[in-house]
């Protein structure tokens, strides 16, 4: 009895010290006030806060706190940290890989009811309002979507005279044209892809390329060790013919731009994403373009329309209402629109993408004609990432340098995949 | 030659060559700030195949508010910062190195456990305190620690040096009818500019180059500190500007040169100059 | 007689020394003392962050010392991060210190370029940079060709890669050796003359009376230096991107600690992993100290 006492006292202590701050925040109800969260780079900053100045001009009496972060791990700990500390921001830039940890654990509140009255989704499809639901209640709208892309060196693959891939080349045939390159390329030390073995969206593609899943419904592994191995074989084998990068040039790459094998100059293919295209261009002298992920001969189609981010609204906030009626102004005022262009990825909503096609520059345009392009291999929304998944996607990783490395076999690491993997979104 | 100029000649031809390797990155940094985005990650010469300075101009004023408002806030958050150590920190070590009171060896274990718990798991606790008292968005989370010598390492640098005071100064004090806070403000200070100056430069670097604080703390852009700006120049995963992240990161290194430049001449000022004997 | 101690004790110092460690007092309680107790408690909890602790007894502890793979990778790169790097980066700082003590010209420029590398921290540019000097064609791999050396990409080879992060470490040594040049600032000029006319040569005075009379500052420099080795997180943050690899080879302690906390919202077991790694330095500073009665000499 006594031992219970204690502990639910501690709780309590920890939960006032940890958790809340309820006189400051019935304080800000008072004022029709926003405080606004995101992450990235000047231009996204720029964009973002001339949306704002337009919808405060519109709405004189609201005041909205707009914060541009610095992306990467940094805006996780800084979220984390306000939120544990009971100081969230009232609308959140949410990623993919996040969402259903927030969602969850109370953080986000459910857009259902905005939805159907404030905030106008009425041009979107519903599949892409599915994109932001977890556990059954939309808990983000999709800011825009992008997909996965291999991004190509042209002028090395021109240089060396062998057909770079295109949108439908099979895996096998990526290897020979691969082989073909290592044979005919005069650059030292370069070779003709990265080793996509650890790289999720890769083999996510590649799975259901094979009618399978990374993750299924339920919070539960979609693939087997079988699938594992077949896709480990592929790259020691690629590794073996000098088609690809060697494990320790593909261990300095953080799955970033700038530390890409692409960048640093090392490979002639890299596997990315669709709305990265201008920024490897821009840390590049050679001529870029892009093309789809290998497929499966005869697969299923593997590729998604992936949300590059949210937003989402805190479950503390004040202000739903308000909340949601920016929200609305965000994604579907026309002039919003224009600022905004396809800086986030490319807009759900077709008659936004139809709206903003004009004003964009070439490689936005390109961006947007690159997702039709590829329309046919694009498949069905997987199912939300469990929790636990951004853990499962570092165990990855880990596991595909150890068989680069040669410290395992491909077998003994399709093994630990499924079991690293498994246990780290069942242990969440 | 006699053997002591050779001997010099070997020291300074080594500090020679030393130097090229500390410089190198340096150098480097600013041949990135002013040479093509496509040259960056792909070069690591230090000559730029075209030169341009424009970074500089873009990058002051990339982000709205222009880095002139950066500037002044990391250096009222440092100036404050080092008179805060110095005050607080002093007083401390003072204590702990030349009063006799009970308690103090314990007092002085539990100081030095405060240096081993890994910032990590205090930090909520910690923002979960400043946003209570409503500090959050001002500079007092960053400042008011150090006037309260939340920094250990402080206290613990003082007493070392300290204590390699003669202790007959302030026996002899003492005679002459002083009390502890004469001896430590008419003797021990100023006896210790070489270690407080040391305490000053480390403390203004440090709080110049402190990066997650000011970021959990400052919300509002017209707050933001050097390398809170910095930072911002850069995206994971999208696209960054990478050059003038450079031209301001060598902006920024500026301030810190001049302070160290500056203090580093009362090193060299300390007992051994001024003629002490034992 | 215990009277007499006390009302010397009392009349001589106590209510002045309170008085002075008043202001470290109140931000001890408040800024140490309060955070960490609370994150003792979350040591027996699991704490996602988000939602209330659950209370669940030793089984972090137990976890971590039974069944956690990745606590043991992290404190072998731990342990030998600190062995080789401390020692090497004071070795380093004391011998440029003592160099840059002797009065040459040009000391104050010499001290400022020495001091460079530090002031660049473990920034992204430092990260850029350090790619550049240790992957397979990267500068340091250009110097050793000529003598028929062909070298790994150092920096993403497992076998390597904490090396380089030592050598990191041990080229930001600014700060000891800054305390070591204030330390040797407090030596009487007049020792050094004395030994000079007894006809010491400059490694025997460096024996005799330099080392001898730092040793407080020594002893400093190993401690501080120790506790930070140990607590390092930032170079391989920096460095590796946040994931410790290539196959763990550079996951910090710290780093560990922080993936579980902010990565994967397990804060309780990165509380208990916390006060594990407490424990450990507390131990090396406890040993530390009972050495130095023989090897630190204060002027008392």
């Amino acid at each position: 009895m006594r031992e219970v006492h204690r502990r639910s006292f501690l709780k309590k202590g920890i939960a006032a010290a940890v958790a809340t701050s309820i006189p400051t925040r019935h304080l800000w109800a008072q004022e029709m006030r926003l405080r606004l969260s995101w992450w990235g780079n000047a231009d996204r900053a720029a964009r973002t806060q001339e949306v704002i100045a337009a919808f405060l001009a519109a709405n004189p009496s609201v005041q909205i706190d707009g914060q541009s972060l610095p992306g990467g791990g940094d805006y996780w700990t800084w979220l984390a940290t306000q939120s544990s500390g009971g100081n969230p921001p009232d609308v959140i830039q949410m990623d993919y890989r996040y969402i259903s940890e927030y969602a969850t654990r109370g953080v986000l509140l459910p857009l259902d009811d905005l939805i159907g009255g404030t905030i106008d989704l009425s041009s979107w499809p519903q599949d892409r309002i599915d994109v932001g639901k977890v556990d059954g209640k939309v808990y983000g709208v999709s800011l825009g979507s992008n997909t996965g892309a291999a991004i190509l060196n042209l002028s090395a693959w021109e240089e060396a005279g062998v057909a770079a891939p295109t949108i439908g080349t099979t895996w096998e045939e990526f290897a020979t044209l691969c082989a073909d390159f290592a044979n005919k390329t005069e650059r030292r030390r370069f070779y003709a892809s990265q080793d996509a073995s650890g790289h999720d969206f890769s083999f996510e593609a590649f799975l259901r390329q094979r009618g399978k899943e990374m993750y299924a419904e339920g919070g539960t592994l979609g693939f087997t060790a079988e699938d594992a191995l077949v896709w480990f074989t592929y790259w020691n084998d690629m590794r073996a013919a000098g088609a690809c990068v060697p494990a320790d040039v593909q261990a300095l790459s953080e799955g970033n731009v700038d530390t890409s094998v692409i960048t640093t100059g090392k490979a002639a293919t890299g596997f990315a994403q669709s709305n990265q295209l201008v920024s490897y261009q821009n840390a590049n002298k050679d001529r870029l373009g892009m093309t789809a992920f290998p497929v499966v001969g005869g697969g299923a189609p593997g590729q998604y329309l992936k949300p590059s981010q949210y937003f989402s609204v805190s479950a503390r906030t004040a202000n739903p209402e308000l909340a949601g009626r920016f929200l609305n102004h965000f994604l579907n005022d026309p002039a919003a629109m224009r600022i905004l262009g396809v800086e986030r990825g490319a807009p759900e909503s077709p008659d936004t993408r139809a709206t903003i096609m004009p004003t964009l520059d070439a490689p936005s345009q390109a961006a947007l004609e690159y997702l039709e392009a590829i329309a046919d291999l694009i498949g069905p929304l997987p199912p939300a990432p469990p929790q636990g998944a951004g853990e499962a996607t570092m165990i990855m990783k880990s596991v595909a340098e150890e068989v680069a490395f040669e410290v395992k076999s491909a077998e003994q690491g399709a093994e630990d995949l499924v079991s690293g993997m498994g246990g780290a979104i069942r242990a969440s | 030659m006699n053997d002591r100029s050779l001997w010099r000649i070997a020291i300074h031809a080594a500090l020679i060559a030393s130097s090229v390797l500390m410089l190198y990155p340096l150098l480097w940094m600013m041949a990135a700030s002013v040479r093509p985005e496509a040259e960056i990650f792909s070069s690591g010469s230090l000559w730029p195949s075209d030169w341009s300075f424009q970074a500089y101009s873009r990058g002051w004023t990339l982000l709205g508010v222009g880095f002139g408002t950066f500037f002044s806030n990391s250096f009222i958050i440092a100036a404050l910062s080092v008179a805060g150590n110095l005050f607080s920190c002093s007083l401390a070590a003072f204590a702990f190195a030349r009063l006799e009171f009970p308690g103090k060896r314990i007092w002085f274990a539990l100081m030095l456990v405060t240096l081993m718990l890994p910032s990590q798991v205090t930090l909520i606790p910690q923002y979960a305190m400043f946003f209570n008292l409503g500090w959050v968005n001002t500079f007092l989370p960053l400042v008011v620690p150090k006037f309260l010598a939340a920094d250990a390492f402080f206290i613990f640098l003082m007493v070392q040096f300290f204590r390699g005071l003669p202790k007959e100064l302030d026996e002899a004090a003492i005679m002459d009818g002083c009390s502890p806070w004469g001896i430590y403000w008419r003797i021990l200070l100023p006896l210790s500019t070489p270690v407080l100056a040391t305490a000053a430069i480390f403390t203004f670097i440090w709080t110049w180059d402190d990066f997650f604080a000011p970021l959990v703390y400052l919300s509002d852009i017209r707050n933001f500190t050097v390398t809170l700006g910095l930072r911002s120049f850069v995206d994971a995963a999208g696209e960054s500007d990478w050059g003038a992240m450079f031209a301001m990161s060598i902006l920024s290194l500026l301030p810190v040169m001049i302070f160290f430049l500056l203090f580093q001449k009362m090193l060299i000022e300390g007992i051994a100059t001024t003629g002490m004997k034992r | 007689m215990i009277q007499s101690h006390l009302r010397r004790l009392v009349g001589s110092h106590a209510v002045a020394g309170y008085g002075f460690l008043l202001p470290w007092l109140i931000g001890f309680f408040f800024l140490a003392v309060g955070p960490s107790l609370i994150s003792l408690y979350l040591a027996f909890t699991d704490f996602d962050l988000l939602t209330s602790p659950e209370w669940v007894g030793m089984a972090n502890f137990e976890r971590i010392l039974t069944a956690d793979a990745k606590f043991m990778a992290s404190m072998r790169v731990t342990f030998m991060f600190v062995i080789l790097s401390v020692p090497l980066k004071l070795a380093l700082a004391l011998i440029v210190a003592v160099a840059l003590n002797k009065g040459l010209g040009g000391l104050s420029i010499y001290r400022a370029i020495f001091y460079l590398p530090s002031l660049l921290g473990a920034s992204v540019a430092i990260a850029i940079l350090w790619r550049q000097l240790f992957s397979g064609d990267g500068l340091v791999n250009m110097a050793l060709e000529p003598f028929g050396i062909i070298g790994p990409s150092w920096i993403s080879n497992p076998n390597y890669s904490l090396w380089t992060l030592v050598a990191l470490s041990v080229w930001q040594f600014g700060a000891p050796m800054i305390i070591f040049l204030a330390g040797l600032r407090q030596i009487p000029a007049d020792l050094y003359e004395a030994a000079s006319l007894d006809g010491a040569g400059p490694w025997r005075q460096f024996r005799r009376i330099t080392v001898p009379m730092i040793t407080p500052v020594i002893f400093f420099n190993l401690i501080i230096q120790t506790i930070d080795a140990f607590k390092s997180f930032t170079p391989s943050f920096v460095i590796s991107g946040g994931t410790g690899g290539p196959i763990n080879s550079t996951l910090f302690y710290t780093l560990y600690l922080y993936q579980e906390a902010f990565g994967f919202f397990r804060m309780g077991y990165a509380s208990a992993l916390a006060w594990i790694l407490l424990i450990i330095i507390a131990v090396f500073t406890a040993l530390s100290f009972l050495s130095s009665r023989y090897w630190v000499h204060y002027d008392e």
